[in-house]
Formats: structure tokens, C-alpha cells, sequence
């Protein structure tokens, strides 16, 4: 079969795309451990239900955008009550937390089937975004391109927050050294809170965005969730750029790799990650192990 | 009044005794030094004063109150603030976020961070960022500001770690070992730099160096196995022929 260079590069956008969609879930991960250690195996459930929320509220609102937006806070809501209940009080006992995550996947994961059913649900594209760019012999879809552009907006508008505010700042030292900053006298149980909402709602936000083009079925959660474990140590623990970086490359990876050997886009992302681990365990560009 | 006392303070670990009745006093606007030998029980006894470690006996008093039941935090709200053995910064954190962070305990009220959220310059950071200013040009870190702090020179880092602890403004300082690890230059500096900032605050040191805090303290106390064994001017303590003996002795002179 002739691989065609637009055929390349339809690949290569969707494979910016489909990386960007992890960066954003490695993001909420990352940043969950970094800063709380606590590995959230709950975190692709997270990420369908924002995709099923969103989900109903189309059928609400008929509006994509709102529905975006709706389906990421809620969801981001349903987080932080979680860690506020459930998750601080296993904060410092690894195992706990690791049975603790696994079991909210479970209850999630099940209401998902019990509210809406074990069916796969089609999720429409915006009518907005139904469109390809035409640009000379280059020709992508439209909304592949608007999946780039928010996810780098939403990735930027982290940085900002991380790198300009108080509470960033806070967030940064205590990703470093969490019992230095009580030290300090600041009082870090309220950035918690913040901090997993924060996370859940961005990884619920890359659900909504996928679902369109992913389909959305009660178990689209697990695998995002291996594949977000992936680009994690890849990215490296704790490291916010990190996770973007690794995103994009095992997303491109894999995309590229079904023009050639379309078995091996499974495996592809697994290879990386052994390859790190072998050559080096902190990732990219983290700083824990 | 005293701004610290200690009375009968004692620590207990499995049936070790580290800090034994140790009755301490000291008045604001002091600089004095606790020294003794390694495992005499020096680090403890700060850990008791800041709130560490619960004493199994005795009681510590700061301004006039009872602070034994405090925690650390609550301390440090009063006004006591301590510096670590082992260099307490955050490493990947650039000069001047450390001292950002430290300013933010002061300034940290839940209306200023909501408002920090949207812009980086709300009241609340600019206080703290003008407040960190004004400590690294007087330390003398103004040039390094935007440099990691881990990798400053041990010297520096140090010198970091006691800007920190004097941010909140605290009453009361303890350094513990602050000249450990440095260079003789480095040394004097830190000496310089105490010195300092003792102006505005009163300060206990901790070091097992005599001779370093010799010329720097208004009064030494002697710590061995854990109790004060003797408590005077520097030139009393050289000359005092049991803490010779007990301590001193086999030492030489340098």
C-alpha cells in the first residue's frame, strides 16, 4: 500500500491530537502525585464520567460548548468532594490509597453502566467544528485541530497558574516538600482539595473532548487510564511539562505507527515505557521516582 | 520578663535520657550559644523549645506563656522560628520563590489568594514579593535571585534557609549549627551576618565549635549528656576547668 505524504500527515495531526488528549489526563495524574502522592487509579473513570456528564448535558442543552464546559466542572466537583471525604484520609499510606482509588474506579465505573447503560453512546461532534481546513494539498479535520489548539490553551493557562500566582507557587513547593510547607505554617489541606478537583477536571475535560472521536462506552476510562500510566513515567513524575512532552510523543507513536504496522500501535507505547525504565527510570523530565 | 524559659525540661527516648532538667533562661534582644559534643543532646533540646518533641517532663515558656501544649505551627505563630541541622529550602525552586513562600506565611489569608488566582500581582503578593526584595538585598542574595536554590554554594543556602526563618519576623531565632560545613571565609561571613540580623532579633545558636561563637555570644551554655553542666560569659567558659576537662579536654587547641 503507497503511503501517501496527506495520508502521513493526517496521521500526524491526529496523533498531535490523540497525544494532547493524553497530556491533558498524564496532567491531572501528574500533578495528583506530584503534589499528594497518591497514584489515582481512579482517574480514567474520572474521565468517562466527565465524558458521560457532559454527555447528558448535551441532551439538556443541545450545545457542545456548554456542555464542555458543564460536564469538566462537575466533574472536577464530584474530585474534590471525593478527596475532601475519601482520599485525605489515606494520604499517607500507600496501599490504602492504591485499594482506596481502585474501589472509587469501581463505583464509578458501575454507575456509569447503571445510569446510562453498558451500550456504547454516539457523542456528536460540534456542528461548529464539522468541517476540514483546506490548505493547499493539505486537507485535516477541523475539530482534530480545535482538540491541538484548547488542549495547549488549557496546558498554557496551567503554567500560568503554577508559575504567577500565590497558590501556584504553594502547589510548586509542595510537589518539592510537602511537610517543609506545613513547616512554613501554611495550612496545605485546603490546596489539596484544589489540587485533585484541578486535576479530575482536566482529565474529565480531555474525556469530553475525545468522546466524539473515540465513542464513549462505560469502559473508555480504562484504557485512557493504562495508556495516562504510561506517558506518566514516560513524562516523569511530578513534571507538568514532562506529561505534555511524553504525551505528544507517544500519541505521534502511535499514530504513526498504524500506517506501518497497525498491530504494533498497541504495543508501542509499552516499548517506550520499558525503554525508560531501562535507560531512565525518572522520565523525561521528572524528579521523583 | 523572660522571652524564653525553660523549666526542669526533660526528653526521654526508650529509656534514654537525651534532655535532663535543663532549666534555661534567656531575655530579649540576647545572642547566646549553646554548645557540647556531639549526642549532647543540643538539636533535642531545640526540637523541644519549637515544638517537635512532646518533653516527658518540664515546661517552656515564650513571653510569658505556657507553650508546652503547642504545636510547632502554633509556635511559629508567636513568634519562635528555628533553622535545621540539614539545610531546609526547597532545592528546585528558584532563590526568590523560596523566599516568596516564607513571606506567604505572613500574608497568607484565603481573600488574597482567591484574588492572586486571577492576577499574579494581587495586594497580598506584592506585599510578600516586596517583603522578599528587601530581605535578599540585605543578605545579599539580590544577585542570585532567579538562580535555583539548590544549586547555590552551601555557604548561601544557608544563608537562604535563615532569611526564610526570619521572614515571618519571629521574636526568637534558633540556628542550629549554622557554621556547619563551612568554609573558614564562609564562616566569617555567617559570623558577619548574625551579627546582623541579631540586631532585630534575639538569637540562640547551637554549634560544637567553641571557638566559633566565642567572639559572637554574650553567654555560653555548656550541654553534656544532656544537662547544662555550665552557663557564663565566653571567656568564663574557656577558662572553667571542669568543661575542659569534660568537654574540651583532648581537643588540643587549633
Amino acid at each position: 500500500m503507497e503511503i501517501s505524504g496527506s495520508l502521513i500527515l493526517d496521521q500526524l495531526v491526529m496523533g498531535l491530537a490523540y497525544g494532547m488528549i493524553l497530556a491533558l489526563v498524564a496532567l491531572g495524574l501528574s500533578l495528583i502525585f506530584g503534589l499528594m502522592e497518591v497514584i489515582n487509579f481512579a482517574h480514567g473513570a474520572f474521565y468517562a464520567l466527565g465524558a458521560y456528564i457532559a454527555f447528558a448535558a448535551l441532551g439538556f442543552v443541545g450545545n457542545f460548548w456548554v456542555a464542555l464546559v458543564i460536564g469538566a466542572i462537575l466533574v472536577g466537583v464530584v474530585g474534590a468532594v471525593a478527596e475532601r471525604f475519601l482520599v485525605r484520609r489515606v494520604y499517607v499510606e500507600p496501599v490504602r490509597s492504591l485499594l482506596l482509588m481502585f474501589g472509587v474506579m469501581l463505583a464509578i465505573l458501575q454507575g456509569i453502566r447503571f445510569i446510562w447503560g453498558v451500550a456504547y453512546q454516539p457523542f456528536s461532534y460540534p456542528r461548529e467544528l464539522l468541517f476540514t481546513i483546506n490548505a493547499g494539498p493539505v486537507s485535516v479535520s477541523a475539530y482534530r485541530v480545535f482538540i491541538i489548539i484548547i488542549a495547549a490553551a488549557v496546558s498554557y493557562a496551567l503554567w500560568l497558574f503554577l508559575k504567577k500566582t500565590s497558590v501556584g507557587l504553594i502547589i510548586r513547593a509542595g510537589i518539592q516538600d510537602r511537610d517543609m510547607v506545613r513547616i512554613l505554617g501554611i495550612d496545605i489541606s485546603k490546596i489539596f482539595t484544589l489540587v485533585f478537583g484541578l486535576g479530575i477536571a482536566i482529565g474529565g475535560f480531555a474525556g469530553i473532548l475525545a468522546a466524539p472521536m473515540m465513542g464513549l462506552y462505560p469502559e473508555v476510562g480504562l484504557e485512557i487510564l493504562v495508556i495516562s500510566f504510561v506517558v506518566v513515567v514516560v513524562g516523569g513524575m511530578g513534571s507538568i511539562r514532562g506529561s505534555i512532552l511524553a504525551g505528544i510523543i507517544i500519541g505521534e507513536a502511535t499514530s504513526l505507527c498504524t500506517l506501518v504496522y497497525p498491530e504494533g500501535s498497541y504495543v508501542i507505547p509499552y516499548i517506550i515505557m520499558g525503554a525508560f525504565l531501562l535507560a531512565r527510570p525518572t522520565g523525561l523530565l521528572g524528579g521523583k521516582l | 520578663m523572660k522571652l524564653l524559659k525553660t523549666e526542669n525540661l526533660s526528653k526521654d527516648f526508650a529509656g534514654f535520657r537525651a534532655v535532663n532538667e535543663v532549666n534555661f533562661e534567656l531575655e530579649e534582644g540576647m545572642l547566646v550559644s549553646i554548645i557540647g559534643p556531639n549526642g549532647a543532646g543540643k538539636t533535642t533540646f531545640f526540637n523541644l523549645i519549637t515544638g517537635l518533641h512532646p518533653p516527658t517532663k518540664g515546661r517552656v515558656f515564650f513571653k510569658g506563656e505556657d507553650i508546652t501544649q503547642l504545636e510547632p505551627y502554633e509556635r511559629l505563630m508567636k513568634g519562635l522560628s528555628r533553622t535545621f541541622q540539614i539545610v531546609n529550602i526547597f532545592p528546585g525552586l528558584s532563590v526568590f520563590d523560596n523566599m516568596l513562600i516564607a513571606m506567604l506565611r505572613r500574608n497568607i489569608k484565603w481573600s488574597n489568594l482567591r484574588a492572586s488566582f486571577f492576577s499574579g500581582s494581587s495586594k497580598g503578593h506584592s506585599k510578600a514579593e516586596e517583603g522578599a526584595y528587601a530581605i535578599m538585598e540585605e543578605v545579599g542574595l539580590i544577585d542570585r535571585k532567579d538562580g535555583l536554590a539548590g544549586s547555590l554554594p552551601h555557604g548561601y543556602k544557608k544563608r537562604l534557609e535563615i532569611s526564610m526563618a526570619i521572614a515571618s519576623e519571629p521574636t526568637l531565632l534558633l540556628l542550629d549549627e549554622p557554621f556547619g560545613g563551612l568554609s573558614p571565609v564562609e564562616i566569617k561571613e555567617m559570623m558577619a551576618f548574625t551579627r546582623k540580623i541579631s540586631n532585630r532579633l534575639t538569637i540562640v545558636l547551637v554549634e560544637h565549635k567553641l571557638d566559633t561563637v566565642m567572639d559572637l555570644s554574650q553567654r555560653i551554655s555548656v550541654l553534656h549528656e544532656g544537662g547544662i553542666i555550665a552557663e557564663g560569659k565566653p571567656k568564663e567558659i574557656r577558662e572553667n576547668g571542669f568543661v575542659q576537662e569534660v568537654y574540651l579536654s583532648g581537643r588540643g587547641s587549633k
